[in-house]
């Protein structure tokens, strides 16, 4: 079993390796990355602003409703990052991958996880010394669990990848997939302003543990209980069967005709 | 002609009972079946074909069954369109015959795809294995940690690899720089980096210059001898495999049409060169009994047995003032029609 794990986490790495050094090959891809991020949170300050100096009522100040947008725009992705793999099904390069000695459900979820990580990896040195600056060390905590829910969150988008294998070009479920995953995940709104009713049942689904629940630990305003840690292990298991069996029923249907 | 054919074909089989060696691939009247697209004619059907695709089938592989032994190299060669990588990709586990069995190394391919894609290495003329932005070195770095393969021993064998494939030094060059050939190099180091059993190799020819063909070919001999493996090429150029492969199976529109040794095709079918001859003058009467292909004032193409080959060069030159001549070996396609060709006097023969 110990030896699965290394071996698993070898492979991981090696993808990790990989992106980076794709990713290098392009640098300016960093600095595009990291200024996205800061034109995207100008208008969300004047927003935010906006709305706090005219006496509106929420469980956010200036600092921190800025806070949880670095963290949640930030560290953003959605379905868009994952072109690449969405088109393997789609051009019939995952053959390449098919021969190779790795689960398909593997290939899909490590290679995801990396492209978040790395791409989002230059801004993520502001998030945490902001955090540290601002909140303090427990805020290192809401990046750790930031990486828990990307786990949860890559192998959903790796399912929505997997549904290719049924309907071949997939690119408008996917994009309006992503913005309903964006949306109840809490990286457009804070979850906490959603009417109470619908904060009751984005809470039974995996998405709120992507962005909005890294955030508020980000922000020192929730607690790690044990319910929270087996919240984030269950879905990742849950989610991690239901992409096993979709690429096993996936693969049956798979075809492709030609060289 | 076709009594040749079998007295080699029973000499083949009686060598391969000699060596007894295990049989690694077993195909049992296995077929493929496709569903692809099919136009809608009326507007209603256009109109219901934005919701339900109207669909027909296709039927690419059809009862095709034969065996290989370990250490084997066998071409697998075909026209294109024939069904040549469809067969592969069963044979790797990539999809399931439609009907039909197939055992490789005593597993199913497609039921048992983590315990078989282990021994097995792939490549494919057409798909890249490695990363297009980065250097081959960090993909074959990759692929020694799916394999489960220590740092070291992945990077001794991809190093000596490279070594003996003269491109060591390419192994930190972006893979979008290389060359085609340097390429499938790397494709191909990838593929034998764990060792595996078996390889397949789906058309890795394409595009090769002679050089990095030869070169490619060699090695492979070389890794066929002092490892064992068994190797099945995929091509649709018979001279790919002169070199290589002393068996031979030949697949046509999804059927097996010939499985032997090449020396009975290239002795009984492709026995014979297209010359291409291009005058501008005539010096004396051409007296010959060849087949003619075209015939215009100043060219002709026509089929010339090989044994007959010295004397039809020594005839042309005395009757000729020559602009240009070129031998060719014949196509793919005409040894195919002339296999058909035999069977059917074969079968007309039982008939009668």
């Amino acid at each position: 079993m110990l030896n699965v794990i290394k071996k698993e986490w070898n492979v991981f790495i090696e993808y990790t390796k990989l992106q980076l050094m794709a990713y290098l090959e392009y640098p300016l891809n960093f600095l595009v990355g990291f200024v996205w991020t800061c034109v995207a949170l100008i208008p969300m300050y004047f927003f935010w602003n906006a709305l706090l100096t005219s006496g509106v009522d929420i469980n956010y100040n200036q600092t921190t409703i800025i806070l949880y947008y670095l963290f949640t725009i930030g560290f953003f992705y959605s379905g868009g990052f994952f072109k690449s793999l969405r088109q393997e099904i789609i051009k019939g390069t995952i053959v390449t991958t098919l021969v190779r000695k790795i689960r398909l459900e593997n290939y899909f979820v490590y290679n995801a996880i990396a492209t978040v990580l790395i791409s989002r990896f230059l801004i993520g040195i502001v998030i945490v010394i902001a955090g540290i600056y601002f909140v303090g060390l427990q805020s290192l905590l809401g990046v750790l669990f930031f990486i828990f829910g990307l786990i949860i969150g890559a192998t959903i988008y790796s399912i929505l990848i997997a549904i290719g294998f049924w309907t071949g070009e997939s690119w408008g479920y996917f994009y309006v997939t992503s913005i309903i995953i964006n949306l109840v995940g809490g990286s457009i709104i804070p979850l906490d302003l959603f009417p109470i009713f619908w904060q009751k049942i984005i809470a039974y689904t995996p998405f709120s543990l992507m962005f909005y629940v890294p955030a508020k630990i980000y922000l020192g305003e929730l607690t790690i209980t044990p319910w929270l840690i087996f919240a984030y292990v269950a879905w990742a298991v849950v989610l991690y069967l239901i992409l096993n069996k979709m690429i096993s029923l996936g693969l049956k249907r798979f075809e492709q005709l030609g060289g | 002609m076709y009594s040749d054919k079998i007295v080699l074909t029973l000499d083949w089989g009686a060598n391969m009972t000699e060596k007894n060696e295990k049989t690694v691939i077993n195909v049992n009247c296995m077929n493929k079946v496709f569903w692809i697209p099919d136009e809608p004619k009326t507007t209603a059907e256009k109109i219901k074909n934005i919701l339900f695709r109207k669909k027909k089938d296709k039927h690419i592989i059809k009862d095709v069954s034969f065996e290989i032994k370990q250490g084997e190299m066998v071409g697998y060669i075909g026209v294109n369109g024939a069904g040549k990588s469809t067969t592969i990709k069963m044979l790797t586990g990539i999809y399931p015959p439609t009907s039909g069995t197939i055992k490789c190394l005593d597993l199913d391919p497609f039921k048992q795809r983590m315990k078989y894609v282990k021994d097995i290495g792939v490549v494919f003329g057409n798909r890249e294995l490695l990363n297009y932005d980065i250097a081959p070195k960090y993909s074959l770095e990759l692929y020694g940690a799916v394999y489960g393969l220590p740092k070291k021993i992945a990077e001794k064998r991809y190093t000596e690899f490279a070594k003996r494939l003269k491109v060591s030094h390419l192994m930190d060059t972006p893979v979008r720089k290389l060359s085609l050939g340097e390429k499938m190099k790397f494709n191909i180091i990838a593929s034998l980096l764990h060792k595996p059993k078996i390889v397949y190799l789906d058309e890795p020819t394409i595009g090769l210059d002679v050089v990095a063909r030869e070169e490619m070919i060699k090695f492979l001999a070389e890794i066929n001898k002092k490892e064992d493996t068994t190797i099945i090429l995929t091509t649709h150029n018979m001279d790919d495999i002169e070199e290589l492969c002393k068996r031979i199976i030949i697949i046509d529109d999804g059927k097996k049409i010939y499985d032997g040794p090449l020396k009975a095709v290239k002795d009984v079918y492709a026995n014979w060169k297209r010359i291409t001859l291009v005058f501008s003058e005539k010096k004396a009467p051409f007296m010959h009994k060849f087949e003619i292909f075209e015939k215009t004032n100043d060219l002709m193409i026509f089929k010339c047995p090989n044994e007959k080959l010295k004397d039809t060069l020594d005839k042309i030159t005395e009757c000729f003032e020559i602009v240009d001549l070129k031998i060719e070996e014949p196509k793919l396609k005409e040894v195919v029609k002339r296999i058909y060709l035999d069977k059917k006097v074969e079968i007309d023969a039982k008939c009668n």
